[in-house]
């Protein structure tokens, strides 16, 4: 009797494993098709010359010797990790700022959360364009504040700078709204058993509200810098091809589509695009070794 | 050490709510108070305007000679037990208790010695180096407990500290929070809706309804001697029974009609006040062990249809039906009456509480 319900048991187990697969198998199927089909074709084409009509020739590591003798390629690489180091951790701590500013008890609440999330819901092509008339360097507003004459999308030097502040203009709304998620899950009983104790604000901040927000704080983080090393259309909307300081802001993804489809060397390509996820994966990584130091999982 | 005194507080939230409007109570050095009543009575706000968590909307509050109505939390001398304990969950047990005295800049020996002191006392000692979630509910109740005491408090505020606790577990915790408050001799102010945590407790007990105190006095008077019909039902468990009555004078003895008997009162009862109620209904109140369930032979008041036994073990619950009024009756656990049955009950006359039906307040006991 006992092996009758076990085999009972088991087959019962067994349908609703093949429910479970068919349940997850839209997105299986997605995900294969969408994103690992195109990741196995990229790496493939990072390996061959394309000879154009879909035609390809093995050459082997041909294009990642190329890529490496490339001093444009290096110049892209810093270019990317730069724009990651201006935009990254500023970007974060403005975000903390802001969320920490709407969840406070502020008059109008509502309406400033409405506001910082604005830039996420306009097309990012229209935001550039506005902000491209704001850097003008003859008529941008920027520069009539300042009283200064600043070429801020055409000097070398500026350019990261300048699509830095785009970068996280867009992206604090975005970030600022997640923050606060995680914020106001922090109980209050916490600030108000500190405030008994006699803590500061800025005790507060570090002891408890930074310790708890932090899961939230370093999931924002992971996606902020996988967003911004493939950073892409807010560069190429702000600086044209022909714009002298091109190479000063060009990223990695940017020099991507300009070899494979400007240039039409798609195996170079596809190789830049196996460095950019090489990279992704190494920052991870790196930021999953690092969390144990500072992220808390304790509640 | 610090006595409490409230000189007409009223606690108004924006909106026009207002939870207390006119608070009147005064805490003694080293009593242990419970506020008590249903939720939304204005109970945790009380205290919370203690802690100055809450502001205060109008009126005084002294700890001590002190009005500490714009006093920062901190500086009240004061310390807190949260009902979900507030632990720091990042923090070991050790961090968690210092804490408070770290922001004092106590010296770190010191703060070392008063932990292990604390730790000792309440029995943590080995789970210093835990952190929050490696605790039990019990553990972490201790842990919060010793967060307060290390901090030498002079008044000690506890919002409801074993409501998230297991019957068991409480009833331990009920025990230790009285020794613990025989062993400090502090000011213990300790809000709780259960009526049971507020009867064993406390030296005094104040019961509120909608922000009003409606009794200020020893569990066992409250007990005794309800002041109005809120109270006779909110202390004791099972409630007191409460059934319609008219008031009768023969002679110089008063009675009471219930269900069509005649009822006597004792004679002990205030004769002035029954007076002016003869020929009226009131409310009579009676708890259950105050009932006997006698055989149907004996002299008995009432007569009841036996709804629900409920062996409670020593005894038993009984749930009866008198002409439609509900009541219960704790009879000892030899009972041989059975759902279904009629059973025969003796009132204590002397036990009988009678209540004004339209005010509500107690006329006599």
């Amino acid at each position: 009797m006992n092996k009758g319900a076990m085999t009972k048991l088991s087959a019962a187990a067994r349908r609703e494993e093949n429910w479970g697969w068919i349940m997850v198998a839209p997105t299986i199927i997605g995900l294969l098709v969408l994103n690992l089909w195109p990741f196995v074709q990229t790496l493939y084409t990072s390996f061959c010359e394309h000879l154009g009509f879909g035609h390809y020739r093995f050459i082997g590591l041909q294009n990642y010797i190329n890529m490496f003798q490339n001093a444009e390629f290096w110049r892209a690489t810093w270019n990317t990790i730069y724009f990651c180091i201006l935009t990254v951790p500023l970007g974060l701590f403005l975000s903390l700022l802001v969320a920490m500013l709407l969840n406070a008890k502020i008059k109008g609440k509502g309406f400033f959360r409405t506001v910082f999330f604005l830039p996420m819901v306009c097309a990012p092509a229209a935001v550039t364009m506005v902000w491209r008339w704001i850097f003008n360097a003859e008529y941008g507003i920027l520069n009539q504040l300042l009283g200064t004459h600043i070429n801020w999308i055409t000097d070398s030097k500026v350019v990261m700078i300048t699509c830095a502040i785009v970068a996280i203009w867009s992206n604090i709304g975005y970030d600022a709204v997640l923050l606060l998620a995680g914020l106001q899950n922090i109980s209050k009983s916490y600030y108000e058993a500190a405030n008994i104790d006699g803590a500061s604000k800025t005790t507060q901040f570090f002891q408890i509200t930074l310790p708890m927000v932090s899961p939230t704080l370093f999931v924002v983080m992971i996606m902020r810098l996988m967003s911004s090393v493939k950073v892409y259309d807010l560069i190429y909307m702000m600086v044209e091809d022909t714009n002298p300081a091109v190479t000063s802001v060009q990223s990695l993804m940017y020099l991507f589509y300009r070899s494979s489809f400007v240039a039409g060397d798609r195996g170079y390509g596809s190789a830049i695009v196996i460095w950019t996820v090489l990279l992704i994966g190494v920052v991870t990584i790196f930021q999953f070794i690092g969390q144990k130091k500072w992220v808390n999982y304790d509640v | 050490m610090a006595s409490i005194t409230f000189k007409h507080v009223e606690k108004t939230y924006p909106g026009n709510v207002t939870v207390v409007p006119d608070l009147n109570l005064e805490i003694k050095d080293k009593e242990f108070v419970i506020l008590v009543g249903p939720s939304g009575c204005g109970k945790s706000t009380t205290l919370r305007m203690i802690a100055g968590l809450e502001d205060i909307t109008s009126g005084e509050l002294y700890i001590g000679d002190r009005v500490v109505n714009d006093v920062a939390p901190k500086d009240r001398n004061i310390a807190m037990v949260f009902q979900n304990y507030a632990l720091y969950p990042h923090m070991t047990v050790y961090k968690n208790i210092a804490f408070g005295l770290m922001q004092a800049k106590v010296p770190k020996d010191e703060i070392d010695r008063r932990v292990h002191e604390a730790a000792k006392a309440l029995d943590l000692e080995h789970l210093l180096n835990r952190k929050p979630k490696a605790l039990s509910g019990g553990q972490r109740q201790r842990v919060a407990l010793g967060r307060a005491m290390v901090r030498n408090p002079a008044v000690f505020l506890l919002d409801e500290p074993l409501s998230n606790l297991d019957a068991k577990l409480r009833t331990a915790m009920r025990a230790e929070i009285s020794r613990l408050h025989k062993r400090l001799q502090t000011t213990f102010v300790y809000v709780t809706h259960d009526q049971t945590e507020a009867m064993t407790m406390g030296d005094r007990i104040v019961v509120m309804k909608n922000g009003i105190i409606q009794q200020n006095d020893t569990p066992q008077t409250l007990y005794d001697r309800p002041c109005n019909l809120f109270v006779a039902g909110f202390i004791g468990s099972p409630q007191m029974n409460f059934m319609d009555a008219v008031i009768a004078k023969k002679g110089d003895a008063y009675t009471a009609q219930v269900c069509g008997n005649t009822i006597p009162l004792a004679p002990s009862m205030d004769k002035k006040a029954l007076a002016a109620y003869v020929g009226k209904t009131v409310v009579l109140g009676i708890r259950p062990e105050d009932v006997e369930a006698v055989g149907s032979g004996e002299r008995h008041d009432l007569e009841a249809k036996i709804e629900i036994a409920e062996l409670m073990g020593a005894e038993i619950n009984l749930h009866l039906d008198c002409q439609g009024n509900k009541l219960v009756v704790r009879a000892p656990s030899t009972y041989a009456g059975r759902e279904g049955d009629v059973g025969a009950l003796r009132l204590k006359t002397e036990k009988i509480h009678l209540f004004d039906k339209e005010t509500e307040v107690a006329i006599a006991h």
